[in-house]
């Protein structure tokens, strides 16, 4: 059963004109136990649908349901929800134990059920020994693992999580990944969890929603969003470096179909040619890659290369641990253009300005419309 | 041993200290002493004087110590009332009821008011809290016509509610308190929100801790608005049992003229009775005050 569901929701704020709206023709169903991430670029409206379902927002247009019920006039209290919020909001006069018991307290649980619940569930996030303690005398982490303790020891229908992990340092933000996507696996409840961070989307969502502008882009698992992305936007959004545009046309050659432009010849496998693909025959479209699908080498070589590749100079190298981002550049007079990334090994070092042969994996070349953005393959 | 050693050590680093001060700061340090000495001397001079005979009191030039204190000044405060048909308890009863509700409903007021203008959205809500903000402006004489005719167009004149109502009204309040939770997160009220609290108990629970040192000053301002008004008494009240302790004292001071000069005494010791409550609110206080001075950008 569907646990929450989004049908036709719109966010209009009325002081805004002449403004996009915040939130448009929202559908979406969050199945029971499902962790659902809300990711995209800062403005695009993720933020505002889950304070629409948490009951913070009004709704302009549409419906929510929890559990098979319409929550829109219902108040945040009475939807059943818990929430976790980027700068943690806890109750700097209440202790940590306190604030976790703040809900329950209010809810006329007995005093006995309460101290029984909040150190079970503080000993699972390691915090049972600071319970004494002010928000004011934990550090960032800690405060963080009380802000999510406060949301579960209520056992609430849904657990909404806003950017909860972007105030913390970079080592802890890892950490409390792993620790929540762990809790979400041991109580089941579903959740959805707003972010910017695609990382964070990439490795916690059991499947993710992407947004832009108040609109959906595209909903999938990880795997479907990375390997399959619906538009241009959405494969630019998502993965380290992002994906290569590359401008070209798709023609036919004596041995197949090939996308081509003044600096290279991509044959296209046989197996990949689609009826939709192959209407666009002769007409220009965007050939896209990911730097994980290409290879590069030192090759002096010069004008259209043949072999599924191209030449090209490096422009830039940058180390980043184990892997080196090659930056090479094959249209020396559009600078305009933004080089082609490739993740290359440690070992891979070459010279700055060092010629450069680079071939495509072509199992791996999607395309995109050239106006529409879509995805044609 | 121990705290010998860091007794030591503390000494060691205030002559350090010392050794290093800048000029600048002596001339700092020496204007602030003089300020503060200037400051506490009329302090200094209302515990002397209810301690001071008769002789002492009309001494020229006057001493600012007391040479022989005596507590006969109070004694005669206490008896002053016996010539009228009220105990002095009676002002002492109104006063400090009279204190009591206004500074506990004060707060109550100004913060639900400062907490609606400050967390929610409602039509009129900018136009309403400029309102308060320019009722600061009026000084109380300014007002004191409308404000008779419409106690007394209540019927209220004799009655408590004199005493109390037009006090409630705090301009100074409702902005600083909201001021102050304009600081709290929005957040943590939705927290509270979805924690399942209603707005009173946010109000309670979350907000009003989270600002207490607003509330320190606001209990300050009120305090005194009400504990050294004598108008209210003046021009509201018929009946002498109605009355407060400050009219009271203010009734000695001005029979002056009439009265023994012997009556000098006794309002010096009222008058260090008087300020006692508020020596003793700003002392305990003053921290949150000077916070909310400092914070608040006002003063």
């Amino acid at each position: 059963m569907d646990k929450v569901s989004l049908r036709h929701v719109w966010k209009i704020y009325p002081n805004a004109k002449n403004v996009a709206p915040a939130v448009q023709d929202f559908n979406l169903d969050i199945r029971d136990g499902e962790f659902m991430v809300l990711v995209g670029a800062s403005g695009c409206g993720k933020t505002t649908t889950l304070r629409m379902i948490a009951g913070l927002e009004s709704i302009t247009k549409g419906e929510i349901l929890i559990d098979g019920k319409v929550v829109n006039d219902l108040s945040p209290r009475r939807r059943n929800i818990a929430m976790v919020f980027q700068n943690y909001a806890l109750y700097p006069n209440l202790t940590l134990l306190e604030n976790m018991a703040f809900g329950l307290r209010l809810r006329k649980m007995e005093k006995y059920k309460i101290n029984d619940i909040v150190s079970e569930r503080a000993k699972k996030l390691e915090i049972d020994h600071l319970m004494d303690r002010l928000p004011k005398d934990v550090s960032g982490g800690q405060r963080q693992r009380v802000a999510l303790g406060r949301a579960i020891v209520r056992d609430p229908s849904v657990f909404l999580m806003d950017e909860p992990l972007s105030n913390l340092d970079a080592k802890m933000r890892v950490q409390m990944r792993t620790e929540i996507t762990r809790i979400h696996r041991e109580l089941g409840a579903t959740t959805v969890y707003v972010t910017h961070d695609q990382t964070e989307a990439m490795t916690m969502g059991n499947r993710i929603v992407v947004m832009k502008a108040g609109l959906i882009q595209q909903v999938g698992t990880p795997e479907e969003i990375f390997n399959e992305p619906a538009n241009r936007y959405v494969a630019g959004f998502i993965g380290t470096p992002p994906m290569n545009f590359i401008g070209g046309r798709l023609i036919r050659t004596d041995k197949g179909f090939a996308f081509s432009n003044a600096f290279m010849l991509m044959l296209i496998p046989e197996e990949k040619l689609t009826p939709t693909l192959v209407k666009y025959a002769d007409h220009d479209l965007i050939g896209a890659i990911r730097p994980d699908y290409m290879t590069a080498k030192a090759v002096n070589g010069k004008g259209k290369n043949m072999e599924n590749g191209f030449y090209g100079t490096l422009e830039l190298s940058e180390l980043v641990g184990a892997d080196r981002y090659l930056h090479v550049r094959y249209n020396q007079q559009n600078r305009s253009e933004a080089p082609v990334v490739i993740r290359a090994s440690i070992h891979d070092r070459y010279d700055e300005g060092t010629r450069l042969l680079v071939q495509a994996d072509m199992n791996m070349l999607l395309f995109f419309d050239i106006n529409s953005g879509k995805r044609i393959l | 041993m121990a705290e010998k050693k860091r007794r030591r050590i503390t000494v060691r680093y205030a002559l350090h200290r010392l050794r290093h001060i800048k000029a600048s700061t002596v001339v700092i340090l020496l204007l602030l002493t003089i300020v503060a000495a200037v400051s506490i001397l009329p302090i200094i001079y209302i515990i002397s004087n209810a301690f001071k005979p008769l002789s002492e009191l009309f001494l020229y030039p006057p001493r600012l110590f007391v040479r022989s204190p005596t507590l006969q000044n109070f004694y005669e405060f206490f008896y002053s009332t016996d010539v009228s048909a009220i105990p002095l308890s009676r002002y002492i009863f109104n006063s400090l009821f009279v204190m009591i509700v206004t500074v506990a409903m004060t707060l109550i007021f100004s913060s639900a008011c400062a907490y609606a203008f400050s967390k929610m959205r409602f039509p009129g809500r900018k136009w309403m809290f400029d309102m308060i903000i320019i009722a600061l402006m009026f000084t109380p004489e300014a007002v004191v016509i409308t404000r008779y005719l419409i106690v007394s167009n209540l019927h209220m004149i004799n009655t408590y509610f004199a005493h109390i109502l037009p006090h409630l009204a705090l301009p100074i309040g409702v902005f600083l308190m909201k001021q102050f939770i304009d600081q709290v997160p929005d957040s943590l009220c939705e927290a509270a929100k979805i924690d399942g609290a209603n707005e009173v108990r946010i109000l309670l629970n979350i907000i009003i801790p989270t600002v207490l040192p607003a509330v320190g000053a606001v209990m300050i301002i009120a305090f005194q608005n009400v504990w050294s008004d004598i108008t209210t008494s003046t021009f509201y009240m018929v009946d002498e049992s109605m009355k407060t302790l400050p009219y009271f004292v203010s009734t000695l001071s001005n029979a002056l003229a009439v009265a023994s000069v012997a009556r000098k005494g006794a309002v010096a010791a009222a008058g260090l009775l008087l300020f006692l409550p508020n020596f003793l609110i700003f002392a305990m206080l003053q921290k949150s005050m000077i916070e909310t001075m400092v914070t608040s950008g006002i003063k």
